[in-house]
This record gives structure tokens, sequence and C-alpha cells, in this order.
């Protein structure tokens, strides 16, 4: 898809030989040419054709967006992948002794720096209040007091 | 938004654009880019009708024609390519409207 943005504004655009690819000569070949690398992004005839024309620009760059999006998805998918299979790896060793698997993630990966540090000192507080929670036990029963 | 070129005469107001689709009528017309610098009049007079297919295609050629008597023709001929150009260009422009894989040059 690429290739065939680019080609426009080739400077190589000088035809020739056997097998070269014809260069457009008039702007009806030229736009028909392209015109099928915007349909694949998303583009309708009548966009193309009778609107804007710079709605192409905008239409690219989503496009951009677009993949970089859907590189990340997998990238992140991956990841996941990667978790199960570390959680699960002691299985797979041969002739452990009791071997055990760790639980999988009890909650999606946080995505952004700040969800992260916001779970962060969720756990610190949740481990902060959990320990609290043990102490007062301990003390109620040396008391013989109700939990 | 397109790039156009807007007046008004007599109280009615004219946009002049060109689209794909319009640029490929123009030609159609008969307008040939490389034949500007040897027909600059027949391809100024083709590029001007051309220009109000967009918006005003329901205009007769003799009205549009009277419609270049009345206007500045000053610099008209060069909007006139911009505009027709800007179809063209934009296909291999990027983000900011800058031309791709331009070679910068200098004269010494």
């Amino acid at each position: 898809m690429d290739d065939k943005l680019t080609a426009i504004s080739s400077s190589n655009g000088i035809g020739g030989g056997e097998g070269s690819p014809k260069t457009p000569t008039t702007s009806r070949e030229l736009f028909a040419k392209v015109f099928p690398a915007y349909l694949a992004m998303g583009m309708t005839y009548d966009e193309f054709y009778n609107q804007d024309h710079e709605l192409v620009i905008a239409y690219r760059k989503a496009s951009e967006m677009k993949r970089e999006k859907e590189n990340a998805d997998m990238w992140l998918q991956g990841l996941y992948v990667y978790q199960a299979v570390a959680r699960v790896a002691p299985l797979l060793i041969p002739f452990a002794k009791h071997p055990k698997a760790e639980p999988y993630l009890d909650k999606p990966i946080p995505l952004t720096k700040e969800k992260a540090e916001k779970e962060s000192k969720q756990a610190v507080e949740d481990k902060g209040i959990a320990y609290m929670k043990a102490k007062m036990i301990e003390i109620n029963k040396k008391f013989g007091l109700k939990e | 938004m397109g790039k156009t070129i807007n007046f008004t005469i007599d109280g009615k107001a004219y946009t002049l654009e060109f689209t794909r689709n319009t640029v490929i009528a123009t030609e159609r017309m008969g307008f040939y880019y490389d034949a500007v610098a040897t027909r600059p009049v027949d391809m100024l007079t083709t590029l001007w009708r051309g220009a109000f297919l967009a918006h005003h295609s329901t205009l007769t050629t003799e009205f549009i024609d009277g419609l270049f008597e009345k206007i500045d023709t000053h610099g008209i001929l060069d909007a006139l390519l911009e505009i027709y150009n800007a179809p063209i260009t934009s296909l291999s422009e990027d983000d900011e409207g800058n031309p791709k894989n331009v070679v910068k040059w200098t004269i010494n």
C-alpha cells in the first residue's frame, strides 16, 4: 500500500522497458492507480472523488494510527500468552517433585502508567490493612476478646 | 478544507474548487497541464470553466465566460492552477501538508 502511495511522488517516473510499470499520464489514470489503496483504508468513492481533497491526508494518518494500535494489541496479547506460559512452566519440568502452577493473572495488566501506579499503591494499602487485621485478631485472641 | 477561490458578482457568491472528478472532467474538456506555457489563453479558459463544475455545474458556458470578463484576472491563472493541482498533490503530501520525497536544491 505504501508503495502505491509513494509511487505518485517518485521522481523516477520515466517509464520504459519491458515489464516496467506504466507511469500514469493523465489525472484519471493517477487517481485510478491509488484509489484501491484508499478504498482499503475505508474511504468511499464519493469521499475520494467528490469530497474535500484533503480527506486523503486524514485517512492516511488514521490508517497509520490503526496499524500502530493493532501492533500494540498484538504485543499485549503476546504478553498475556507469555504470562500464562510462565505460570504453568513448573508443570512442564520433567521429574519435578510436587510441581505447582501459579494461578493466571487475577486482573488485566494496567495499560497506563497512572493505572499501574494506582494499582501498586492500592496493593500496598491492601497489604497494610491485612497486616493490621491480622494484628487485631492476634491481640484479641491474646486477651480473650471476641474477634 | 480544500483550496477554493471565492468571489461575489451581482450579489451572488461563487466558489471555485476542484475535486478529483472535476479534475478528470476538466482534462476531458481539453485542459492539458503541459500546454499552459504554450497555449495559456486556451488552457486558462478551460481551467476557468472546469473550476465551476464542483459547485456550479448548472451554469452555462456562456455565463461562466461572462463572469470571467468581470473579475480581476491578475494572478487568476496561478490561483486556478493551484486549486487544480491540490487534489493531485494531496495524494503525496505528509500530514503537515509538505511534499514527500523531495530533495532540496540550491543555486550557486
